[in-house]
């Protein structure tokens, strides 16, 4: 190891930095950091990418149900939901806010509550199923959707009006919790690099005290120093990050493999895409460039305690 | 040209260990620095090689005033300091080659010169054959000749030596005094901390001597009136 590691630092690295305890531990603490950003920033990312598709799906897409029974509780008849269906239908062609309107039929009523009640048509045939009708709104203001929601309850008693925008608030504010949560981790781990780094260089330098001592009154220049230091943490920080990167990555693809077979529509996707692993190997190289930034301001300002 | 003006030291809150000195060092000068034990010779060796800063006093350097210099030009005026340490202060993970070869890397020497100019060097003070061992498997005789050449490496302006030949018997003694005479004939300014009184005796030199942090400079003795009373054989 020692042999491997005299082969890519220069002549001008003379204090054993890595020969002391402690480099291991270094190591592995800087995998790990690595390892828990890239899994958090890529959950973050599917994240997105969840948001994205379920906002462009379902956020102008509104829905008006009439329920089979009128406010009596009758059944309504066949020809009063057709003129119902009538009536808002010319309702809605005649607004400016709504288009591509579509009534649903029975079939594809009945194939909703399918999750909730199996493929037993013998059910269903005893049930009298609501009506649906879904069109777009033009835009979501609070104005159209109240105002629509009026006049349909004036045609058709109990008819309600869902613009799925209040589920979608709800499932966005969760969101936003998580993302923040991550946000906050991923800081902390941040933060807990930097003092990490900073106390493990401090500590190195105690241990080298008098090499340091040594070497500063032979007239090495406190850059001289730094590079000792730069040289011991480039050799742990770089295969560390790599690691850190890599293990977290295969984790990710076993995770994701894995929620690809069970066909979990609605769940954030895990499969990430080239361009997103390239944004992830971001988090190794801030890792990277923060312990070098830290490292070294650490070490110069340690030197200057010395005349 | 070196000078000190009204220096004094103390450590942390203790009392004055040096008390106004005042000396100048010519350049090309040859000195001994004496005193009894504790009189404060090594602590006025590491003002010399600006390994402490004094109390109080000024100190001039080669021109420059050190108090008026930022640290990267201190630096390069340490590298125009030899210092052989009481203690030899060897890197002990390095080999008597690496640790000789210290200075000329921080003065960026070619890889070609290190390795020449270092091998003739511990030739020199025959240690040719230890070249590759580390400190802790070399005697102390041959840890303090590393020390000596780490500190001549670099033909540096001027070298203070902590008690060099302490460990060393006469026939190396006088061979390192011979060496160091040499260096100061080539113009490098002298400072030889010892409490060896024949070595003193045996070559014409100034004393600093040191005594309850105060320090008077002694001439050397007059070599002609030596020769009249027979007391040196030509
Ligand atoms: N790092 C230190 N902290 C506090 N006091 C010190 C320190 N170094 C030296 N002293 C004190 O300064 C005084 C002078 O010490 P110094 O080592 O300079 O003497 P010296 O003449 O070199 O002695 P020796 O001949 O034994 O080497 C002593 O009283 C010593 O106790
Ligand atoms: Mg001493």
């Amino acid at each position: 190891m020692y042999k491997f590691f005299k082969l890519f630092t220069p002549k001008s690295y003379i204090l054993p930095l890595h020969k002391r305890s402690g480099s291991v531990q270094l190591f592995i603490l800087l995998a790990l950091m690595t390892a828990l950003v890239v899994i958090i920033a890529s959950v973050h990312l599917s994240l997105f990418k969840t948001v994205d598709r379920w906002q462009s799906l379902i956020q102008y897409q509104a829905s008006i149900e009439i329920p089979a029974l009128d406010e009596q509780g009758n059944t309504r008849s066949a020809a009063q939901v057709q003129q119902n269906i009538r009536r808002i239908k010319d309702f809605l062609k005649n607004t400016q806010a709504s288009h591509d309107i579509e009534v649903m039929d029975t079939t594809q009523v009945a194939a909703l509550l399918n999750p909730w009640l199996g493929d037993d048509g013998k059910i269903l045939d005893n049930i009298d199923l609501p009506t649906i009708i879904n069109f777009k709104l033009k835009a979501s203001s609070a104005d159209d959707v109240k105002y629509i929601s009026e006049r349909i309850t004036k045609i058709a008693p109990r008819a309600r009006l869902q613009t799925h925008e209040n589920w979608l608030d709800k499932f966005l504010a969760i969101l936003h919790g998580i993302h923040i949560l991550g946000v906050l981790i991923i800081i902390i781990t941040m933060v807990s690099t930097i003092f990490v780094i900073s106390s493990s260089v401090r500590a190195r330098m105690n241990i080298y005290n008098e090499d340091l001592s040594l070497l500063h009154i032979m007239g090495a220049r406190d850059r001289f120093i730094l590079k000792q230091f730069i040289t011991y943490l480039f050799s742990i920080c770089v295969p560390a990050c790599l690691l850190g990167y890599i293990c977290a990555s295969l984790i990710l693809a076993a995770v994701s493999q894995l929620l690809l077979g069970a066909e979990i529509d609605f769940l954030p996707s895990f499969g990430l895409n080239a361009h997103q692993f390239i944004t992830l190997m971001t988090v190794p190289f801030s890792i990277f460039a923060l312990t070098m930034l830290i490292g070294s301001h650490t070490v110069l300002r340690e030197m200057k305690k010395m005349p | 040209m070196i000078k000190f003006a009204h220096i004094g030291l103390r450590y942390g809150i203790g009392p004055e260990v040096l008390t106004d000195i005042n000396f100048t060092l010519e350049p090309g000068s040859f000195h001994f620095l004496t005193g009894p034990s504790g009189s404060g010779k090594t602590s006025l060796m590491s003002l010399l090689y600006l390994g402490l800063r004094p109390t109080r006093g000024e100190i001039s350097m080669f021109g420059n005033d050190v108090k008026s210099l930022d640290r990267d030009q201190m630096a390069l005026l340490r590298q125009k300091i030899g210092v052989v340490f009481q203690d030899f202060r060897l890197l002990n993970n390095l080999t008597a080659f690496e640790n000789v070869a210290l200075p000329l890397r921080l003065s960026n020497k070619s890889e070609k010169q290190i390795k020449s100019d270092v091998s003739e060097l511990l030739e020199w003070v025959e240690l040719g054959d230890y070249m590759h061992r580390l400190p802790m498997t070399l005697s102390g005789g041959q840890q303090q000749r590393i020390a000596i050449a780490r500190a001549v490496i670099s033909k540096p302006r001027m070298l203070l030596a902590d008690e060099p030949t302490g460990n060393l018997d006469d026939t190396i003694g006088y061979k390192l005094m011979g060496l160091f005479e040499q260096l100061n004939r080539m113009g490098t300014t002298m400072v030889i901390a010892t409490h060896n009184q024949q070595m003193m005796n045996s070559f014409y030199h100034k004393k600093l001597i040191l005594n309850a942090g105060q320090l008077i400079v002694e001439e050397p003795r007059n070599i002609i009136k030596d020769i009249a009373e027979g007391e040196v054989h030509v």
